[in-house]
């Protein structure tokens, strides 16, 4: 992430790290955590924008 | 699908009920004699009556049992007990209403004995060994309740006919309990007026054998489907009362919880989503907004979809 212009702390535990483990595998949202986490946040505010247009 | 000879065939008197054992692979047939009866059902594991059919899990996968959902055992066994072979619109099921008592009648009306699927099931499982107190919560079928915008349960026109009956396919040795409800002739659930239903049993069949085991390869494939042997405590208390066990520890899954603390860097577009999410979805602090989006993220596009269990309810 290129000059982030605000930091947000996330708190996981073990069981939320495995599942979000699984989409790491699955190489398509980053290779690290933080930027699955962003990745997948992008991706649910697409899904929900998309719903309610 | 091919059913086998049929090998029993009875007719259940108002308000009687009957204790079945059904093998797996076999078909059992409930069917309305003069239509309008509301039935309910309990179902036990034949070969350990601890484990028996939770309607909390069959309400997971919807408020109305249909054809093709699972008769599902309580977790932590999980497993499948009966298949929803044939579930007519006409028989519309209830998952909601815990069945009827001697207590409700009293409590409803003053009188004190009136025909009641608690008693009626008591009578019913006791051929078995079973007391009162191994009656479950029953599966509800001709029984057409709906909710009130207040929540309430609300009650409708009986539509079960004779042409239509309900078929389960078992999944396992079963004892299942059909029986008359006896709250239809002064509540509305069976159009005030009690009548018969019958039931039949269909041997099993190469293709009711062929159906069970693809059912089994879809829903009994879960490494945390626990069996018997796997339980740290499993013998039945024989003594009524509770005592606590000396030096008892309890092995909690994944205990304690371990957190780490992951560091998002956010653009200025992620913020104004993460606003806009805040509106519009989870009312939280940045962080409980950001959880629950991934995790709501994960569960509408990520869960297995073969577990139909699991897989209903999301919402984005």
């Amino acid at each position: 992430m290129d000059n982030p212009s605000k930091i947000v702390n996330v708190k996981i535990n073990q069981q939320q790290l495995e599942v979000l483990e699984t989409l790491r595998s699955e190489g398509t949202f980053g290779d690290a955590i933080d930027d699955v986490i962003l990745n997948v946040f992008r991706a649910y505010v697409q899904d929900v924008r998309k719903k309610k247009e | 699908m091919k059913r086998g000879a049929k090998r029993l065939d009875i007719e259940l008197p108002p308000v009687t009920g009957r204790a079945v054992p059904v093998y797996k692979g076999e078909v059992l047939q409930i069917t309305q004699v003069e239509g309008g009866q509301c039935v309910d059902f309990n179902c036990f594991n034949l070969r350990d009556y601890k484990e028996h059919m939770s309607v909390g899990h069959i309400r997971r996968q919807g408020l109305r049992f249909v054809e093709g959902h699972i008769i599902w055992s309580a977790p932590p066994r999980l497993s499948p007990m009966m298949y929803g072979l044939k579930i007519p619109e006409t028989c519309v099921t209830d998952v909601l209403a815990a069945r009827c008592s001697a207590q409700m009648f009293e409590l409803l009306f003053g009188i004190e004995k009136h025909t009641n699927c608690t008693d009626t099931f008591a009578e019913a499982i006791g051929e078995f060994g079973l007391t009162p107190d191994d009656i479950h919560d029953s599966l509800n079928m001709w029984m057409n309740t709906g909710l009130s915008e207040d929540g309430r349960a609300t009650y409708h026109w009986n539509t079960g006919v004779p042409e239509e009956p309900v078929e389960l396919l078992a999944m396992m040795d079963v004892l299942a309990v059909p029986i008359v409800c006896g709250s239809g002739d002064i509540l509305p659930t069976s159009n005030f007026t009690l009548k018969p239903i019958s039931i039949q049993v269909y041997e099993k069949s190469s293709e009711s054998d062929e159906q069970v085991a693809d059912l089994e390869s879809e829903y009994c494939s879960l490494r945390s489907q626990k069996s018997l042997d796997q339980f740290r405590t499993r013998d039945i208390k024989v003594d009524r009362e509770l005592h606590q066990i000396p030096n008892y520890e309890p092995k909690f899954v994944n205990y304690p919880l371990v957190f780490d603390e992951v560091e998002i860097g956010f653009s200025e577009q992620d913020f104004k989503d993460l606003e806009y999410i805040r509106q519009n979805n989870f009312p939280g602090t940045d962080e409980e907004v950001v959880l629950a989006s991934v995790m709501s993220w994960i569960r509408a596009n990520r869960v297995h979809k073969d577990w139909a269990l699991y897989n209903s309810g999301v919402k984005l």
